[in-house]
Parts: structure tokens; sequence; C-alpha cells
């Protein structure tokens, strides 16, 4: 029934209604704004790039497939969107965010390492091991590294995260 | 396998991308090894810690009304933040690979069938190519021809002006402005969408004619809108409200002390102020004072005493003595106007008036009523379109 609602929400959003588009923005809002939160370590940037992973998915919603779950899309289209900012900080600079930025409170002893893992290493991990991304198309976006590389860095990491959380899970 | 073997292989065991043989050797000899074993069992706990993450950040509320004002903005000669098509592709690939993540769950068995697949990939991928580019192509096109207009016009009695000069029936477009006098009326038709009637003394303003949106300004006199299509897409701007005639029949008249009032006689439509969206469903109405807020909806059966309550409510929404009285006289058919109250009630003051309304529609399921005191979007979503769907 939940996916009836997404599809009938969906089919009205392709059909240029915006308010059925806000809906679909409105149910996913918490799981976008959290993903980009763990990436970029940064509320006031997550608000930002949120409005602006929604507004790339109106512009493109004419591609959602029947046979794709919304979500899922969307979901794809905010990883896109966060590591063309990793890349290019056009909206860092355009905010006047500093590196120096202190990282959101969390509880999670995961969450916690994470956000404090250096960018680079903390989107490849996250991208691994949280998004199910393989080594190959990570190369895709850093296109600097090899997969050997990558696959090195995924393991070094886990390693280090297994290290510190070996006694608190 | 020593220790040092058993590290090296660790990573790709739990990746599973170790051959068989040796696969069997791993686990014949990690319990040996107590380092690496700590190891592996800590990596499983975190692989499951993963999967149960809670999703820890709040999205600020400013965020929804941040992108409701910008699409609000976009028009089509904006700037478009369009993707990169080959970006695009991606995005397809990766949502159908992880859907099918979802869906099933790859035993390693399977691998083998999947390397005989990877030829028929190939094609596979030439077809979403084509499947893209046809896309693309089918969207283009619907862009360029994505126009409702002309409406049609026609007088149905007296005189009718269209940019101040009198006609009697003529096309109309975007910007268009339509007013009909004392003695008169008119009837627009919105091809494929539906029938727009203006009563006597009435303005309109033509804002836009698009197969996607059609939209016009109510300044002053009464509309009446009836859809043709089963998802007509309609909107009425009034003042700073919006008035989206999703697939509802419904009228809207200015009386002689401002206020709008709005009647739905069939299906549902969606009162919008900023952050704020009302539906309201078949036999249902609501008053918009002229300061423009939006007053509790009411059922036609209600009686003048219920109405006027309501109305005193509405200003005074912490009244609890008020409350209470509402409450006592709320029939079934008030299942709507208590669903509102509840919405915009304190939240100490949910909990009676949930008893009062589940007494009437229990919520369905997936709705709780935790969920509901502490005013939970999605459930006051699920539990009205549960009740409209009884009323």
């Amino acid at each position: 029934m939940q996916h009836d609602y997404f599809q009938l929400l969906v089919q009205a959003a392709q059909r240029g209604r915006k308010n059925s588009f806000i809906d679909l923005c409105e149910l996913n809002a918490k799981k976008i704004f959290t993903l980009c939160v763990r990436m970029l370590t940064n509320e006031t940037l997550a608000h930002h790039i949120s409005v602006k992973i929604y507004l790339q998915a109106w512009e493109n919603i004419q591609f959602v497939r029947a046979d794709t779950a919304f979500e899922v899309w969307l979901r794809s289209i905010a990883i896109y969107t966060i590591l063309e900012e990793i890349r290019t900080k056009k909206l860092s600079e355009e905010l006047k965010l500093t590196s120096e930025e202190i990282p959101p409170a969390t509880n999670d002893p995961l969450e916690k390492i994470l956000l404090h893992l250096p960018e680079i290493e903390r989107a490849i991990y996250i991208l691994h091991e949280m998004e199910g991304y393989t080594y190959s198309e990570i190369t895709d976006f850093f296109t600097n590294y090899d997969e050997q590389e990558i696959k090195s860095s995924v393991r070094n990491i886990r390693r280090k995260i297994a290290m510190e959380l070996k006694n608190e899970l | 396998m020593n220790c040092d073997e058993l590290k090296i292989f660790s990573d790709d065991y739990l990746e599973d991308l170790l051959p068989n043989n040796l696969r069997i050797e791993f686990e014949q000899n990690i319990v040996n090894c107590e380092e690496e074993n700590e190891y592996l069992e800590t990596c499983k706990k975190i692989k499951n810690h993963i999967s149960e993450m809670p999703l820890t950040f709040d999205p600020p509320p400013q965020i929804i009304s941040d992108l409701t004002d910008k699409l609000m903005q976009l028009s089509d000669s904006a700037e478009k933040v369009k993707i990169e098509p080959e970006t695009l592709k991606k995005i397809e690939k990766r949502s159908r690979k992880t859907e099918s993540k979802i869906e099933t769950f790859e035993a390693p068995a399977k691998k083998i069938v999947k390397q005989k697949k990877s030829a028929i990939s190939k094609i596979s991928m030439l077809l979403v190519i084509l499947i893209v580019f046809l896309a693309a192509l089918s969207y283009y096109f619907i862009r360029v021809f994505n126009n409702s207009g002309p409406w049609k016009v026609t007088s149905l009695n007296g005189n009718i002006s269209i940019n101040n000069n009198n006609v009697k029936q003529l096309n109309v477009n975007q910007g268009d402005r339509i007013n009909t006098e004392v003695n008169s009326s008119a009837k627009i038709i919105i091809p494929m969408e539906g029938e727009i009637s203006l009563g006597k003394n009435s303005s309109i303003l033509i804002t836009e004619t698009k197969q996607t949106t059609n939209s016009i300004v109510f300044n002053s006199g009464s509309i009446s809108f009836t859809p043709i299509s089963d998802n007509p897409n309609f909107e009425v701007v009034y003042n700073d409200l919006i008035v989206n005639g999703m697939n509802g029949t419904f009228s809207m008249q200015i009386d002689s002390i401002g206020q709008c009032i709005i009647e739905v006689e069939k299906n549902k439509i969606e009162v919008i102020k900023k952050k704020d969206r009302l539906k309201l469903s078949k036999n249902y109405f609501c008053i918009i004072q002229s300061n423009n807020v939006i007053m509790f909806p009411f059922h036609n059966k209600t009686n003048e005493e219920f109405r006027n309550e309501l109305y005193r409510l509405s200003i005074n929404i912490n009244d609890i003595g008020l409350l209470s009285s509402v409450l006592l006289k709320a029939r079934e058919t008030d299942a709507l106007t208590l669903l509102r109250i509840l919405e915009l009630s304190m939240k100490g003051n949910r909990e009676m008036i949930y008893q009062k309304l589940a007494n009437f529609f229990p919520p369905p399921v997936k709705v709780s009523r935790e969920g509901i005191i502490n005013g939970d979007v999605e459930m006051l979503k699920l539990w009205w379109n549960d009740i409209s769907w009884q009323l």
C-alpha cells in the first residue's frame, strides 16, 4: 500500500504536480538529511545540499522508471550531488564554511567515528560499506585513485573502526 | 594457515571474495587466531549495526519550506539544475542495481549464473542507453508541446470582458484577465482538464496554461471548478494561499465581509499556506478570513452552534473549555474537523482529541497513538485518507 502511495505521488510529480513532489521529499527528508550530514559533517551545508538534491530530482523526475523505487533513485542523486560538492566545494565556499567547523553531536559510536574521519576516507567508507558501491564504481568518483587504492583504503578504515569499536558494540 | 596469512585473507573473506577451497581452509583455521577472529566478529557486529543504524540527524523544517519557495519560483525560463546525461545513466543503473539488492539476496552459487549473464548485460546496457535516449527525446517533446492553452470562454448570460474588452466567446491564454458583471456569468473550458464556472461580479487572471500546471488568480466574486480528467492539474491562487484542485469538484466564493468560503462537492482538494497544508474532503467547507487565516473546516451537516464554536476555537485553539465543548458535540461526520484540530493543538490537548476521534474511526495500520500525539505528519496523512475514504 505504501509502495502504491509512493507510485501515485511519483506519477503525479511526473505530470508536474509540485505538491506531490514536495510530499515525496518530506517522506524522504530524514534519510537524505542524515546521509548529507554523515558525508559532509556540517548541518548547514547538509541543509543547502538537501535542497539542491531535491531541485535536481524535480528537474529530472521524468526519468524515474516505474520499476525503480523513488527512494533508491533519490539516494543515487543525493550521492552524486554530495560527491560533486566534496570535489568542487562550491556551496561550502558560497556559504563561507571552513573545515574547522565542529561536527554535529551524535550518540551513535560508529557515527561519531565517521564524523571525525578525513573527508575522502569517510566518503569512500560510506560508499562501500553503507551504500553498497563497488570498488570499481567508487573510482568513477575519485579519479585520482585506482581500484586497488580504494580497496586498500576501505580495508584500512575498516580495521581502524573495528579497533575503536571492538568494546562498544 | 597461520595468523599472518589469515590476516591477509580476512577482508577477502568478509567480502566473500575467497575461492571455495581457501574459504574452507580459512574457516577451519580462524578459531586458532584470537586476534583475527576478534576482528571478524567486530566487523560482523559493525555490519549488523550499519543495517540497523537509526536516522541520527533531524532535518530542519526550513529545508522543505526552502524547497517549496524555490519550486514555486521555478518557471520554464528559470535556470535548470539538469544532471549530465552520462550521470543520469549511472544513476539509473545504480538505482536498478540497488533495488535488485533490496529485493533479492544473491547467494554465492548464483555468481556462476551471473558470469553467464554478463554477455546479456552488455546488450541490456545498450538497451538502457537507447531507453535513456528515447526518454530524453520524449521529455523534450513533452516540454515543447506542454501547453494546455488556449482555454475557451463562453458567456452564459450577460456581458463578460476579457482584458476590459466586451466579448461573447473567445479563446484566452496565459496573462488574460476575465471579468463578469452584475448580471453575467461565464464558463471556461480547460482542454482535457476541467471546467471553471465564473459567477456574477467575478474576476480571475489566468497565470499558467500548461498541461502540467493550470493556474488562475481568484480576485473577486465566485468560481467553481469541475474536473473532467481523473487527475487534473489545476490550482487557484487566492492572496497568499494556493488551492490545489487535486481531483475535487469545488467552489470558492468571497462574501460581503471579504471572507472566502470554499466548499468541496466531490473528492478532495488541498489548501496550502506556506508549510500548512489543509486537505478538504467532499461535503466539507472551509472559511478563509480576509486576513488569510484558515479557519477549522466543517462538514455541511454541522449545525450553526457547532460552527460558531469552531470559529471561536480557530481564533483561540488553547481554550480548553471551548475545546471540550467542541469534542462533546462532535459527531462522526466531524472527524476530519477533529483531525485538523488535533494537528494544530498543543501536545497536551492531543490525547483527548485522539480518544474522541479513535472512537469514531480507529486508526489504521501503521498509525499509532504515540505517532499522532507527537504530530507525525505521515501518520496524520494516513489517518486522514482512511477517514475521508469512509465518510
